[in-house]
């Protein structure tokens, strides 16, 4: 090849080179701009003095208590829905599949009005839950309902396509060894499964910390009862803004640790199919 | 004696199949990949019901659609290797022996003896406390045998038992299976792919091609032709290699 036909060719690769290294630097900075700059409408004093703000814990109590216990029931009931559903072949599965999964796309504030018109007071099922005393709205026991709802396909999905994707190899050489379903299931799948099931738990865990929409719409705004950490945030618009601001940058530092908890996760995922 | 008559459809031609197995003796089946091999072993051990049939081993009714008679896989006590060896990856290699053993109740006590004796059968000893994720193809080849073969299973069926094991150990498995199916007079079946394993160990052979017994005899007797003529056979993959290479036509034609 001769000279002038190098120049052209080498003039496309340094435009397509910077055009590349613009693009990265837009897309990075669109997503890492407001998340900087919440920490510069702060001071690491006015941080650490409102860090012990009794909203402020009982935001990050409450947060952290109810995705706790919102990832403790759809672990303990996803897992062996999901185990039960993937190797299982009933009529309208496919629908189920679609079910599970529409929480993904629904709109959160979607899923609080059902919630609310059916749990609520007046509700299908909350106005006879009314006759016994029993109030679920406006509760925590409302916010982690919320939660559930909204957060758990993050696991079902992973739970789902893990035991699809697992070589039955495993399971069925443990089967001639004489071993029962439970044994199976406890002691073979799960633990050729515990890397993604974790890295799908975690995600369900943010996704739960996170939840804004369903809440408000079935649980309210109710510092205490039923305020967590974004409810928070939102509250500070109105209230003291200091307060928001750093509920807000505790939400950050907490979304980049299961960020990362899950990347580790994630990457020892073998794939054993 | 193992006797067993399945006939299945499958999504390119319907397998139907008879054999039979004495007692201490290893039946070698061969054939295309997708010839039905695997199928086979597959519904001798309950993992998936032919659709009709009747599979016996010493008597004892495994398989008859018309009794109504379907034993589950646990209770056929069959030691089974895939081609996948499918080693617990997670457990060490003692517990992946002892895996059997525990699942079937054995005395705790007796136990850690018996998987001692399986560890240095197959050479095991030294990785004892490995985890079985961390062997080499061939380590895990020989955990997975000892692992079916420590609860003393009534019947063998090992499919491509060899192919990840270097030629030493290989020499030393094959061996030892000989002896050992000998010595406990349960009847084996072995998947294989090369006549050379064939002749090594089967007392006898059957060439399985589309479901079907196309050949039965003594491995020694095992037909020039379908040496060269197996579709994926490594012998024409090279040649076929080399051709493409040189220009010189491959020697092995279709």
């Amino acid at each position: 090849m001769n000279a002038t036909g190098m120049r052209p060719e080498r003039l496309r690769h340094t435009i397509a080179i910077a055009g590349a290294a613009a693009l990265l630097l837009l897309v990075t900075l669109y997503l890492a701009l407001p998340v900087v700059t919440l920490f510069f409408r702060t001071t690491p004093d006015l941080f650490l003095s409102s860090l012990g703000d009794p909203d402020v814990l009982s935001a990050l109590w409450l947060s952290l208590f109810t995705s706790t216990v919102t990832i403790s029931v759809v672990v303990l009931l996803g897992t062996p829905f999901a185990f039960f559903h993937s190797r299982s072949r009933y009529p309208g599965k496919v629908l189920v599949d679609t079910l599970i999964d529409l929480p993904l796309v629904l709109p959160p504030a979607v899923a609080g009005l059902g919630l609310l018109l059916l749990y609520g007071r007046t509700g299908l099922i909350g106005r006879y839950l009314d006759l016994f005393g029993i109030t679920i709205a406006f509760t925590t026991l409302a916010v982690i309902m919320a939660q559930v709802f909204v957060a758990s396909p993050f696991y079902i999905r992973q739970a789902k396509a893990l035991f699809e994707q697992m070589d039955p190899a495993y399971e069925q050489t443990a089967r001639t060894l004489g071993a029962s379903p439970l044994r199976i299931f406890l002691g073979i799948t799960i633990p050729l499964t515990a890397n993604g099931l974790v890295s799908g738990a975690v995600m369900t865990f943010a996704r739960a910390l996170g939840e804004f929409g369903a809440t408000i719409m079935f649980a309210g705004n109710l510092p205490g009862v039923t305020q967590t950490m974004p409810l928070a945030v939102y509250g500070g618009l109105e209230g003291n803004f200091n307060i928001g601001i750093t509920i807000a940058i505790l939400l950050v530092i907490l979304s980049f640790a299961i960020m990362m908890a899950f990347r580790f996760f994630a990457r020892r995922e073998v794939s054993r199919a | 004696m193992l006797e067993a008559r399945v006939k299945k459809i499958l999504r390119d031609f319907p397998l139907d199949l008879a054999i039979t197995v004495n007692p201490g003796e290893i039946l070698v089946l061969m054939g295309e990949n997708g010839a039905g091999k695997s199928m086979t072993l597959n519904m001798i051990s309950g993992i998936i019901p032919p659709d009709s049939g009747l599979i016996r081993l010493n008597g004892t009714i495994f398989y008859d659609p018309h009794g109504g008679i379907h034993i589950p896989v646990e209770d056929r006590r069959i030691g089974y290797v895939f081609q996948n060896p499918a080693v617990f990856p997670h457990m060490t290699v003692r517990e992946n022996i002892a895996f059997g053993l525990r699942a079937r109740h054995t005395p705790t006590s007796t136990i850690a003896g018996r998987v001692d004796r399986w560890l240095d059968t197959m050479n095991l000893s030294d990785l004892a406390g490995v985890k079985a994720g961390m062997l080499s193809g061939g380590q895990q080849q020989r955990v997975a045998l000892a692992r079916a073969l420590a609860p003393g299973p009534v019947l063998l069926m090992l499919d491509e038992p060899f192919n990840a094991l270097d030629a030493r150990s290989m020499q030393d498995v094959k061996g030892f299976l000989r002896q050992y199916v000998a010595d406990e007079g349960i009847p084996c079946i072995l998947v294989m792919h090369r006549v050379r394993d064939a002749k090594d160990v089967g007392d006898r052979a059957c060439i399985l091609d589309q479901g079907v017994k196309v050949w039965e005899g003594r491995p020694g007797d095992l037909p020039g032709m379908y040496l060269t003529q197996e579709r994926g056979h490594p012998a024409r993959q090279l040649e076929t290699r080399i051709s493409s290479l040189t220009g010189i036509p491959s020697s092995i034609t279709d």
